[in-house]
């Protein structure tokens, strides 16, 4: 939430409706990272997370007149809905993150290699998860958001949620347990 | 156009009931739209304990759960945690602002929305001049059928 009334998602809203385009790059800077974040855990690929990020703000923008509400739950939405479709649409063989992309934050080479190794699996693992579960786990465990929050942005029930993470866990559980329990 | 922003396309009553029904029944029923048609199954899972669910959401403290048969659990956790621990530290690569900002359309946004929807405002002038029109169509009318009849 925003306290300056000034700098409001509604009041920038406004500053582009009335003509002010450069405005939405505050909007854009204030919420890429998670929905990038979501976009990168949903698809694995960080070229499909920007290029659904792109198309998601772009259809944000033709579409501000219609916002109600929450700015951030409803760009988020659209970003969900562009992961899903992607997700239905393309039947990919498995991409992995790009590992120049991200920073080295490991100590030593062989901690690297080991880090390198789960996360290549765990990706690995949540790609066979249908898409219901794994956006519940992304949005849970690396988004950090909670179950309240979940049920708003996705229109249904906390008990359902909390549903689609147990089976998500339990799920990955059973596939990498075997080699980093 | 309007997009459809629901996530489920509008199915999170069918969605909350079906994660009530057995797992065996949903394998078995048809796709709904924008349900991914995975070439593989959710793989066979196994049960983890309610305490170990509950750590991980944050209701218990981890000496709670880190006992008897869930440490194992709990070791597991931990490790998968300093991933995604490191996956929400990601940012979106700079250029991407750049490129979403010069993708955007030059003109301001606008609301479509169709006639029936729009505000409809009656100025006593207009209303004036159609009641006049109104008068005078009907007073043709009646006229052209008094002429035809006789």
């Amino acid at each position: 939430m925003i306290a300056d009334p000034e700098n409001s998602d509604q009041m920038i809203i406004q500053r582009v409706l009335s003509g002010n385009r450069d405005a939405f790059k505050t909007l854009i800077s204030r919420y890429s990272d998670p929905l990038y974040r979501h976009a990168l855990c949903m698809t694995g690929s960080p070229d499909v997370a920007e290029d659904i990020l792109q198309l998601s703000f772009i259809k944000a923008y033709q579409h501000l007149a219609e916002v109600r509400g929450r700015f951030d739950a409803w760009v988020f939405r659209i970003v969900a809905n562009g992961c899903k479709d992607w997700l239905k649409n393309i039947r990919r063989s498995h991409l992995s993150y790009d590992e120049d992309d991200q920073p080295s934050a490991y100590a030593t080479p062989d901690e690297e290699l080991d880090r390198t190794e789960l996360r290549s699996d765990l990706d690995r693992a949540l790609a066979t998860l249908p898409a219901s579960l794994r956006e519940a786990f992304v949005m849970k465990h690396v988004e950090g958001r909670s179950y309240e929050e979940m049920a708003d942005l996705l229109g249904t029930t906390v008990g359902a949620l909390k549903m689609r993470v147990h089976r998500a866990r339990e799920a990955l559980q059973a596939l990498l347990e075997e080699k980093y329990a | 156009m309007v997009d459809d922003l629901r996530s489920d396309d509008g199915l999170s009553g069918f969605d909350g009931h079906r994660d009530r029904v057995s797992r065996r029944s949903e394998q078995e029923r048809p796709l709904a739209d924008r349900e991914v048609p995975l070439g593989h199954q959710e793989p066979e899972a196994r049960v983890l304990s309610p305490l170990v669910h509950a750590w991980l959401d944050g209701e218990l403290p981890e000496a709670s759960v880190r006992k008897g048969d869930t440490a194992r659990d709990v070791e597991f956790w931990k490790q998968i945690n300093v991933e995604v621990e490191t996956r929400r530290r990601m940012r979106t690569p700079v250029f991407v602002e750049t490129k979403i900002m010069n993708a955007l359309p030059q003109t301001a946004p606008v609301a479509i929305s169709p006639w029936w929807r729009r505000e409809f405002v009656v100025r006593p002038t207009y209303a004036l001049a159609v009641a006049a029109a109104l008068i005078v169509a009907a007073s043709a009318v009646t006229a052209t059928l008094i002429v035809t009849m006789r």
